[in-house]
């Protein structure tokens, strides 16, 4: 039941062609066709806008172009988080040594040379595509969590500074809720480590598939043991959260002999991260493993979470 | 200069992987903006030619591409001087490039055994 990603190989890979004539879209595009997935377009403020939408794997740059230029929107790509590690080969007819000073300069890993040599492109883009696939798959390796696919407590400590400085920088609060499967260590002890783990998967599957927007984050943290970071989530939210947390894991209806209602279940803890206010992202994790003790000592199958006054409230999905 | 040659197209096929339909269209593409550039520099001012900086930019680029290799350099030239002196740029190299589009076309003229 380990969930393998199935790996993308190089003709899953996007890559962007930024060029403002269309001679040279169509040459570019042409020659790629075969190797990889290509947009195209026709200026770089279009490429940037490109990339707020969807990132490629790699860009294709030429340099002159009206109004912003390829090194500029390199730059740009360059000093925005989400778009800084997107490689950007440079596509220029001058190859001086002022111009190739400039295009390392910019942040681009390579160039090729205009008019394009066929073959010499085909193998760049091959090497930058097979470079990059093979960053990818290290960071998920690294970031998730082989048996569930969930994230792992790593990627939690490498994510949550840049996640609090988001809330911060948009003054939207930041939702931290906590769950763990109850009983579950007499779930292992009578059933087996093997269908514990089937659970494992199970929860985390039916979790992401119903619960989790786009900008959520299922983490595992440890065991029996999750996390979801909620940005833009409010109190209320979170109650939310956690009620849906229970329901969804109830509608499982995953037998534990063990269990008082016969049925495996989890409890849940939730606490809000206020940005510009006395509030630390450290202390709302902690309110919200407090919540978690809470819901247990309230029976399990329950949820608390602290509220708008700072009192925290018990329910039950 | 006059070393040269005016349409190289067995050099840029090569470059583009022999790929003939991919040429031809990139071709069609090139012999049109030359068309237009021919036009607006038969009526251009020499001191107005700064204006035209990314046009003849452009067109160098699909010079490259199809293989019009003289006028690839001439154009390059002029690009090269209108980057750091576009006063310097000369009614002679104007000339070349007005003589240089029309020996093109002339070739790449439909009809035109050539082509």
């Amino acid at each position: 039941m380990v969930i393998r990603s199935t790996s993308r190989t190089l003709a899953d890979c996007h890559v962007l062609i930024v060029d403002d004539q269309a001679s040279s879209r169509l040459v570019m595009s042409t020659l790629l066709e075969d190797v990889a997935r290509c947009d195209s377009v026709a200026s770089a403020e279009e490429a940037l806008e490109f990339c707020s939408r969807t990132l490629p794997d790699l860009i294709l740059m030429d340099v002159f172009m009206p109004d912003m230029d390829g090194h500029e929107a390199c730059r740009h790509l360059a000093n925005n988080p989400k778009t800084q590690h997107i490689p950007v080969v440079f596509v220029t007819a001058s190859v001086s040594d002022e111009e190739q000073e400039k295009c390392w300069n910019a942040g681009g890993v390579d160039f090729v040379q205009k008019p394009v040599n066929a073959t010499t492109l085909i193998n760049r883009v091959k090497s930058h595509l097979a470079h990059k696939l093979k960053t990818d798959l290290l960071e998920q390796l690294i970031y998730t969590d082989r048996l569930t696919g969930c994230f792992n407590r790593h990627y939690l400590e490498e994510s949550l500074p840049d996640i609090v400085r988001e809330s911060d920088r948009t003054g939207t609060p930041l939702s931290i809720a906590i769950f763990d499967i109850d009983l579950f260590k007499q779930y292992n002890d009578k059933y087996g480590h093997i269908e514990g783990d089937t659970c494992l998967w199970k929860i985390a599957k039916a979790l992401k598939g119903s619960l989790l927007r786009p900008m959520d984050r299922l983490i595992r943290v440890g065991g029996e043991e999750f996390l979801i970071i909620l940005p833009g989530t409010h109190e209320e939210g979170a109650q939310t959260v956690c009620e849906r947390i229970l329901q969804t894991v109830s509608t499982e209806h995953i037998a534990h002999a063990l269990s008082p209602s016969g049925f495996l279940t989890v409890s849940a803890g939730a606490a809000t991260y206020h940005p510009n206010s006395a509030d630390m992202i450290d202390e709302t994790m902690l309110a919200a493993d407090k919540c978690l003790y809470l819901a247990k000592e309230n029976g399990r199958n329950s949820y608390a979470f602290v509220g708008p006054d700072g009192e925290s409230r018990v329910g039950a999905g | 200069m006059n070393d040269f040659p005016v349409l190289d197209k067995e050099t840029a096929l090569s470059r583009l992987a022999n790929n003939h339909s991919l040429y031809n269209k990139v071709l069609v593409m090139f012999t049109e903006q030359a068309g237009e550039m021919l036009t607006m520099l038969e009526a251009l001012q020499q001191d107005q030619i700064a204006d035209q900086h990314l046009a003849l930019h452009s067109l160098k680029g699909s010079a490259g591409e199809v293989g019009a290799t003289r006028l690839f350099y001439t154009l390059q030239q002029i690009d090269q001087t209108l980057k750091t002196a576009p006063e310097h740029v000369t009614a002679d190299q104007i000339e070349d490039v007005i003589a240089e589009i029309r020996r093109i076309l002339n070739i790449t003229a439909p009809g035109n055994p050539a082509a």
